[in-house]
């Protein structure tokens, strides 16, 4: 199996989805999970030296350490949540579409990983976008898909402007020979990452390009917001590494003003970055609505991305890469348990829920793994990924990018113990005693992806050699690793180590609380407030303004999003004011304009 | 061999005809158009004389690889056009044979006067074919802009006449490039007068008016066929003919630059689906126009042809969707293609076309058109049409996402109801839309013959060897 045959099977089996779909809509989303599973197996077997495979036209193919990376971690989000399908097909307005585009959006992202030119690689990242904007509308809002594709291709074409003025100055679409060749004009490569860097921060939801994630993904089918928190953002950071580690932005920006030992340049983008993490972690914590509040943390988490993909050495860059892997399976892994209770509940707001550890206990312990995961705590993959990321802040001596970074992980404490206690713990509502745990085949996939999330949490060496390789290939000193143990710049960790001290710590309060006497079980409503028994179980409900203390403190903070709604409001009071004066029913004023158009036009040629 | 006067006589002689054999006007229309869509896959390339006077003195029609694939194309649609609304075209029957001699004479003309001869024609049968429409002020308004386009026209081919002593455009063409003086109030009058038939802002006053009410029969007819014939003729005459130079160029794209913008500005706060594609047609004309101007014929071309079919199926959707629901009020029109697929997926393909995006062909056409316009050093055209893109792709897909998508905004998705409703369209127009909608999603995936074409077509203008295209086979040619 070569990459073309995967991208062009995955884009035929896109259509063959969409006809098995008609016919019946369960086979179609059976397809969908065979789909990433069969291309991943491929993925696996073959391992990165996989063959590229011949060119169709202009649909060449490349294979590199680093697209095998991005596509075995998107197709392990795929594969897993395309468990999920089968069980929405009759919730969907239009399943058989959604089968399509499900795939489609699959082949697109395969297919920009591994494109050698510029146009295959648009080409291929616009597919994915516009599939995956099809989508969304399929979920609650339909004003999210619009948002998302309008930002998206404001990206898409700052990106398109930038592939064009490299092929302008060098004639080539070639990635590998344009990108090498920007170091010769430095006016041009300034621009080229200037733009491209926009891409990718649009992609990823940096601010102030982040409003369209928390509608895209809060809104999307509980199926989909996985996808676009796990998979499709992550394009960005694909977008991002190119630009920094491909293309010789640290050669182009040698001579450029600098600011603590960072070209300024770099800095801003640091301190953007910065923002991202800050600006994510509050609004956060202020969700009500579980599918949101990821959605907010994913920004944030983008923020680590960009910090270490920018800093562009040996710690950060693995870091980076190690994120993306870990924030991928562990936001996949969250979003799929919140999908999985709103399966059975219908709701994903953290006030309309409560206590459903009782009824779902799997899926509260996946949503658990993960969150502590996404927070950076051991023994997750997140854990090594923030370390990482910590120890390169730490020897570039940025204090105040570190002192965000800090301030991000401290505020995902908070946000992730919202849901964790609003949603999962807390007061069983009545009107749920009847849900049951999420079905088996819902089941099986988060506990894959939570099982994933802390084997690499313990025994993250293989992947870090195999980052440790991706590195070498984009001309970055490779991460290195001691048996168990991570090298950083002020000593080592071994994730293995500290995973066995906290399971000895577990076993010994495991039999500390086995040795003492049992504690009786007793129902939530067993008890009594204020010296009154409590009859209505919402009372003890405290969900809702569930942070108020904290959130009071920037409750009047600036709206990102008032700023766009007037950007678009401009745009339409334009378009009517351009409307009212030429489209006037009276024929003069229309004369009127082509004469004084001619004179105007006359007087030009006069004067010049 | 058959002589592409047979294009234009053969209507002329039926319309004629028509008006005596009432009874039979609508065959003798159809046979007659069918006469023309059979007739234009045989005509040769070259120049034919007209009445035996040999160019410059007499009159002549050209063929070549300009105008063949508009011949063919407008010829074949027309006729498709005339079939969808063969109920609706009775009345009109003579004026449409009037209308499609119009049009092939306006794509074949070799003659600068013979060219305002074929506007002329071409206008009074729009003008009366949109009094169907019974918007009979706005399509008075029409005549007036129209009459005044015409004019100031004739007033430049005048002034150039005076001039140079001749109307033959390749003799006209031969003699501006030796000659030392530009005849620059000519230009401006034959620019104003053919910008008013090619929509550009501010010349446009009568578009509105005349289009946001057009039924699924005038829509197409002036919005796509009208049109792309413009857009062609105004090719032919700046791109063939007259060249322009220094400050000109600048002012004329500027004009080109605002309509583009303008145009989608406009759109975004359509509310009307007419309205919108009217304002996008407006838009597409203005880009058509600054690459032209520019010197980039070949990608103007490929404008042109994707703006054609694109806006024929959209402007035929959107009439017969009007003419169903009674209205075409965007908002109101939530999940219409729920319950008619087909025809929903032609009309997306072909808006998705229109934004270009891959798969389809408009990709094509947007990426050929940077790689022409950053070929020639524009840094600031490029940019704009890009925010132009933007802006039309934002409203195409609000458009899209609400003709395909029911329920309140955070409606959750299982809680939402089908719409029961179906929209009567009938089969005919489903099987244009998508039989066009096909095209472009064929030439969206192998669009090398036409771009190929386009190359050819744009070389008879003024040759360029140096032209690079994007093509699916080769990649850079």
């Amino acid at each position: 199996m070569t990459i073309t045959m995967i991208v062009v099977g995955l884009m035929a089996l896109s259509l063959v989805t969409y006809v098995v779909s008609k016919m019946s809509k369960g086979l179609g989303s059976v397809l969908t999970i065979l789909g990433p599973l069969v291309a991943l197996l491929f993925f696996l077997l073959e391992g990165s030296g996989i063959a590229s495979g011949s060119s169709i036209g202009i649909l060449q193919f490349g294979a590199t350490k680093l697209g095998w990376f991005f596509s075995v971690t998107m197709l392990i989000v795929y594969g897993c949540v395309a468990f999920f399908n089968p069980y929405w097909m009759k919730k969907l307005v239009h399943p058989s579409a959604y089968n399509m585009l499900y795939i489609l959006s699959l082949a697109g992202t395969i297919g920009m990983f591994f494109a050698v030119d510029f146009i295959v690689l648009f080409i291929f990242l616009e597919i994915a976008v516009f599939a995956s904007m099809f989508i969304i509308p399929f979920g609650k809002s339909r004003n999210a898909a619009v948002v998302y594709f309008a930002m998206s291709t404001f990206g898409s074409f700052a990106f398109l402007y930038a592939i064009f003025m490299m092929y302008g100055k060098f004639g080539s679409f070639d990635i590998s020979f344009v990108l090498g060749q920007l170091a010769t004009e430095p006016t041009t490569a300034i621009w080229v990452i200037i733009l491209m860097g926009i891409a990718a921060f649009v992609k990823l939801g940096i601010f102030p390009f982040h409003i369209w994630l928390p509608m895209a993904h809060g809104n999307a089918p509980d199926t989909f917001s996985p996808i676009l928190s796990g998979g499709l953002v992550k394009i960005g950071a694909f977008i991002a590494i190119m630009v920094v580690a491909i293309a010789p932005t640290y050669e182009v920006l040698k001579n450029s003003y600098e600011v603590m030992g960072l070209p300024i340049l770099i800095y801003i983008v640091l301190i953007i970055a910065a923002i991202s993490m800050v600006v994510g972690t509050l609004m956060a914590i202020k969700q009500d609505d579980a599918k949101k509040l990821i959605a907010y943390s994913s920004v944030a988490n983008a923020g680590y991305i960009i910090v270490g993909i920018a800093l562009n050495d040996q710690l950060s860059l693995s870091g980076a890469m190690m994120h993306i892997f870990a924030h991928a399976i562990a936001s996949a892994a969250a979003f799929l348990s919140i999908g999985a209770v709103s399966y059975r509940t219908g709701t994903t707001k953290i006030s309309e829920l409560g206590g459903m550890i009782q009824k779902m206990p799997i899926t509260y312990t996946v949503y658990l793994i993960s969150i502590i995961s996404m927070a950076g705590i051991p023994p997750m993959a997140g854990f090594i990924s923030k370390w990482l990321l910590f120890q390169s802040l730490a020897s570039h001596g940025l204090m105040f990018i570190g002192a965000a970074a800090f301030f991000g992980s401290v505020g995902s404490f908070l946000y992730v113990f919202r849901p964790l206690s609003g949603l999962f713990l807390g007061q069983l509502k009545p009107q749920h005693n009847h849900v049951k745990e999420a079905p088996i085949f819902m089941v099986v996939p988060m506990v894959i992806l939570s099982g994933i999330s802390l084997f690499f949490g313990v025994l993250p060496n293989g992947l870090l050699n195999f980052i440790g390789k991706i590195q070498v290939e984009l001309g970055v000193e490779g991460i290195t690793t001691v048996d168990t143990a991570i090298m950083g710049n002020n000593g080592l960790l071994d994730p293995t180590l500290v995973f066995i001290n906290f399971g000895l710590g577990f076993v010994k309060a495991f039999i500390i609380f086995m040795s003492l006497s049992k504690s009786r079980k007793v129902g939530l409503m067993d008890t009594y407030t204020a010296a009154e028994f409590v009859y209505d179980p919402n009372v003890y409900h405290y969900a809702k303004s569930y942070y108020a203390p904290i959130e009071r403190l920037y409750e009047k903070h600036p709206d990102i999003v008032a700023l766009y709604k007037g950007l678009v409001q401009r745009v339409v009071d334009l378009g009517r004011l351009l409307q009212f004066i030429f489209f006037k029913t009276k024929p003069g004023t229309t004369a009127l304009f082509i004469v004084l158009t001619i004179i105007l036009v006359l007087w030009g040629e006069k004067i010049w | 061999m058959s002589q592409p006067i047979l294009l234009i006589a053969i209507p002329l002689g039926l319309a004629f005809l028509s008006i005596i054999l009432k009874k039979i006007k609508v065959p003798l229309l159809v046979l007659g158009l069918l006469f023309s869509s059979m007739l234009v896959f045989f005509i040769e390339k070259k120049s034919y004389i007209i009445g035996g006077f040999k160019p410059p003195f007499g009159i002549n029609l050209v063929v070549d690889d300009y105008n063949l694939y508009f011949i063919i194309i407008v010829n074949v649609l027309f006729l498709v056009l005339v079939l969808a609304n063969l109920s609706a075209v009775k009345p009109m029957a003579t004026v449409l044979l009037v209308a499609s001699a119009g049009l092939n004479g306006l794509l074949l003309t070799g003659d600068l006067f013979n060219l305002f001869v074929f506007i002329e024609i071409a206008s009074i049968a729009a003008f009366i074919l949109l009094t169907m429409d019974k918007q009979f002020l706005k399509v008075f308004h029409y005549i007036i802009i129209g009459t005044l386009a015409s004019s100031l026209y004739l007033l430049g081919i005048v002034i150039l006449y005076a001039q140079y002593g001749t109307l033959n455009m390749a003799d006209m063409s031969g003699l501006i490039d030796g000659g030392s003086i530009t005849p620059t109030i000519a230009y401006l009058l034959i620019f104003a007068g053919l910008a008013v038939e090619v929509k550009l802002l501010p010349f446009n006053g009568w578009v509105k008016g005349v289009l946001e009410t057009a039924s699924a029969f005038t829509g197409p007819l002036i919005g796509s066929l009208y049109a792309g014939v413009m857009l062609v003729v105004f090719g032919r005459v700046f791109g063939g003919v007259l060249n322009l130079s220094g400050t000109m160029v600048t002012s004329l794209t500027i004009i080109g630059v605002i309509t583009l913008l303008a145009g989608e500005f406009m759109a975004f706060q359509s509310k009307h689906l007419r309205q919108v594609w009217l304002n996008s047609s407006i838009a597409q004309s203005g880009l058509a126009v600054i690459l032209f101007l520019q010197g980039l014929h070949h990608v103007a071309v490929l404008v042109i042809v994707a703006n054609i079919i694109s806006k024929f199926v959209l402007y035929l959707v959107s009439g017969k969707i009007a003419a169903v629901i009674g209205h075409d009020k965007i908002a109101d029109l939530k999940g219409i293609f729920m319950n008619k697929k087909a025809l929903g997926i032609a009309f997306t393909i072909t808006s998705l076309s229109l934004i270009g995006l891959p798969l389809f062909f408009g990709f094509f056409v947007k990426i050929n058109i940077l790689i022409a316009l950053f070929q020639s050093s524009n840094m600031w055209i490029p940019a704009l049409v890009l925010i132009a893109a933007l802006i039309e792709s934002a409203y195409v897909i609000r458009l899209l996402v609400t003709m395909w998508q029911v329920g309140e905004e955070g409606e959750k998705p299982e809680t939402i109801e089908k719409p029961t409703f179906s929209l009567k369209v009938g089969f005919v127009t489903c099987a244009i839309s998508i039989i066009l909608g096909l095209m472009l999603l064929v030439s969206g995936v192998y669009p090398d013959l036409v771009i190929n074409q386009s190359v050819k077509a744009g070389n008879v203008l003024s040759v360029n060897d140096e032209i690079q295209v994007f093509t699916m086979e080769g990649g850079l040619e």
